[in-house]
């Protein structure tokens, strides 16, 4: 998928250190829903390296996107702590987590957005623009992303004119454009057809072993679990130990 | 996020929605060119009634007089006085009397004024045939049309050159014994019309200073004129346009002035007045116009919490990817200020052109009618940069609302927003 030139990244990313992408520690998450409180996260104790796939599997419902939104800083816990590359993130403001984010992770939705007024070319610019980034280098690394994911025939046009497939193909283009050390990606497969979702998992695998590349997934699909070098399965907002290698067994 | 890219993507927004932008500007641009129209028509107004009265030379100059004082005179030393007041330039006095012109057979009463050349300067008086006074020893008259009119002459340049004669009554002393005894006898000035002044109702005849003086009027005028200037520079003439600036000198001569007793007058006491109707008329015609532009600036603020509705998604995107609260400010207030501005230089240039459109409009007809053709709109620059300051103002204050709400949208629930 990845064109020759794409392959050789810079060599800090192909040399993986030793401190954590993430760490999270005792995190418990809590929602208040009238007098009711209803735990969504309970105590979980995770810590992600530097190169490793993660496969986050687990039922609807069972707290998979609330861990990741924990993961991203998008939402602080009740109790416990998270680490994003070495920087604890729990108590810090949104704009401080906001800037973390975009200096380590990449990040890829299952349904992707955009903002609509905008070509694909300038949507995968998007992450560089906010942080400032000179409009002749970020046009030249949007370009090239794209170029790597095959969707340079389609720059110009509107992304919600494209299939599921380019869609997500586009979306990882702009999670690639700022060059995270992390992926993170939400049900990327969740909207897409067989073969698309194949395509995509495809690049996913390049990303970590080619380029070392710190991949994060979460899904509900047990079919990819082979892709991924560690697997933790949630159920009812905990880990369950020892379900990851039951279901590499399988 | 740079600042040229907010605009950039609020650009992309507006294009995006083609007719609900277009009918959103559509309605800013109408309030800015109904308060551009009406206030241009205020101030054209007010500047062709300000014409009509006065010259912008006329404003620096105080009209001194003795008022209902008889032990006050106007001489060559109060002359002197005036002369001695700082930021006066030129003192010129006059006489004035009643009299009789007669042509032939025909005569009529009229007001005479013994003045100099300077004192008609000062005045504004715009001869409409003939020139001014060859001297102030030339028995030159010049006379306003109606003067003319009524002893059969017409208020055209073949009248320019005519004998007429002027009766005057000159005061004589006759002393018999201790007792002194003022005398008035009649006396006939033969002279020549040099000048006509186009005026539908006052009988006037003015003639050198000299002349009267050399038949025996005492030097004590009855009226003078006094121009504020600079009293470093003497050369008055050279420095006219600056004497328009030292208008602001004009209040200190005239307290001068008055504390020495005479009565002072302005014609920028006139242009005051005028200049307070007018102000009144275009504050009243702009709150006509702030009706519709604040119904133009709800139009704004609806578009906008309508586009934040639509895009919440987008904003929570945007968050995801690291855009601060300031980001989100920036991106819907720049949107708003692109409305205002694109809104507010069509509406100003809607009203500018159709001020000019009524205005060539109104000449054409005034012309083909035989009237003056007169402007009666006029749009002063500083307006237009008032009127595009105020229209930015508005649009950041009407997209304030919204760019609050988005900027303090959770992340996470706009990406849910479906």
């Amino acid at each position: 998928m990845f064109t020759k030139k794409s392959k050789s990244r810079k060599a800090s990313s192909e040399t993986p250190s030793t401190t954590p992408v993430l760490a999270m520690k005792n995190v418990n998450k809590t929602y208040q829903v009238g007098k009711n409180a209803i735990p969504v996260l309970k105590n979980i104790n995770l810590t992600i390296m530097p190169g490793e796939f993660l496969i986050i599997l687990g039922p609807s419902g069972s707290g998979k996107s609330t861990l990741l939104d924990h993961i991203l800083g998008l939402e602080q816990p009740t109790s416990g702590e998270v680490w994003m590359c070495g920087t604890k993130i729990t108590g810090l403001s949104q704009n401080k987590i906001a800037k973390l984010r975009y200096q380590h992770f990449g990040i890829i939705f299952q349904r992707p957005d955009w903002v609509n007024s905008i070509n694909v070319l300038n949507n995968v610019q998007l992450p560089l623009a906010i942080h400032n980034v000179n409009k002749k280098v970020r046009r030249e690394r949007a370009w090239e992303k794209l170029k790597e994911v095959e969707m340079t025939d389609h720059a110009q046009y509107p992304p919600n004119q494209l299939s599921g497939g380019q869609q997500q193909k586009v979306a990882l283009a702009r999670s690639m454009v700022n060059d995270p050390e992390v992926f993170i990606a939400d049900e990327p497969t969740g909207n897409l057809d067989s073969v698309s979702a194949l395509k995509v998992m495809e690049i996913f695998k390049e990303l970590n072993q080619e380029r070392h590349k710190t991949m994060i997934m979460v899904t509900h699909n047990i079919e990819y679990v082979r892709y991924g070098s560690r697997t933790i399965y949630i159920r009812d907002g905990m880990i369950v130990e020892g379900a990851s290698s039951m279901l590499l067994n399988k | 996020m740079r600042l040229g890219f907010s605009f950039y993507l609020s650009a992309a927004n507006l294009r995006q929605r083609k007719l609900r932008s277009l009918l959103t500007i559509g309605g800013l641009a109408v309030g800015v060119s109904l308060i551009t129209f009406l206030i241009s028509l205020g101030f054209g107004l007010q500047q062709l009634v300000r014409s009509q009265v006065t010259n912008v030379e006329a404003l620096s100059v105080l009209d001194v007089s003795q008022g209902a004082s008889n032990l006050l005179k106007i001489d060559d030393k109060s002359v002197k006085n005036f002369q001695n007041i700082s930021g006066v330039v030129i003192v010129s006095p006059s006489i004035s009397l009643s009299g009789q012109i007669t042509r032939k057979d025909q005569t009529t009463d009229v007001a005479v004024y013994g003045v100099t050349q300077e004192y008609l300067d000062l005045e504004g008086m715009k001869l409409v045939a003939g020139s001014n006074f060859t001297n102030q020893d030339a028995k030159e008259a010049i006379v306003t049309s109606t003067a003319l009119n009524l002893i059969g002459l017409e208020d055209s340049p073949t009248t320019v050159g005519q004998d007429v004669t002027l009766r005057v009554m000159v005061p004589t002393t006759d002393t018999t014994g201790t007792v002194e005894q003022v005398n008035l006898v009649p006396t006939d000035i033969p002279m020549k019309v040099r000048g006509i002044i186009k005026d539908p109702d006052l009988t006037v005849v003015y003639l050198p200073l000299k002349i009267l003086e050399d038949l025996g009027f005492p030097a004590s005028y009855t009226e003078a004129k006094v121009r504020v200037g600079q009293t470093t520079d003497n050369k008055q003439y050279n420095v006219a346009k600056v004497k328009v600036a030292d208008q602001s000198q004009v209040p200190s001569v005239r307290k001068q002035i008055e504390k020495m007793g005479y009565q002072v007058s302005s014609v920028a006491d006139t242009v005051g007045q005028i200049d307070k109707i007018f102000l009144i008329f275009e504050i009243i015609v702009g709150g006509f116009g702030a009706i519709a532009m604040f119904v133009a600036a709800i139009g704004t603020l609806n578009t906008l919490t309508v586009s934040l509705l639509e895009r919440t998604r987008e904003i929570g995107l945007m968050k995801a990817f690291g855009a601060t609260s300031t980001d989100i400010y920036q991106l819907f207030l720049s949107e708003a200020m692109t409305m205002g501005l694109v809104g507010g230089v069509v509406g100003v240039g809607i009203g500018v052109g159709a001020g000019l459109g009524v205005d060539a409009g109104l000449k054409y007809f005034a012309t083909r009618l035989g009237g003056q053709a007169v402007s009666v709109f006029y749009t002063p620059w500083q307006f237009v940069a008032l009127m595009m300051a105020m229209i930015v103002l508005i649009s950041l204050a009407t997209g304030f609302y919204p760019a609050r709400r988005a900027a303090t949208i959770n992340v996470l629930e706009a990406l849910r927003n479906e």
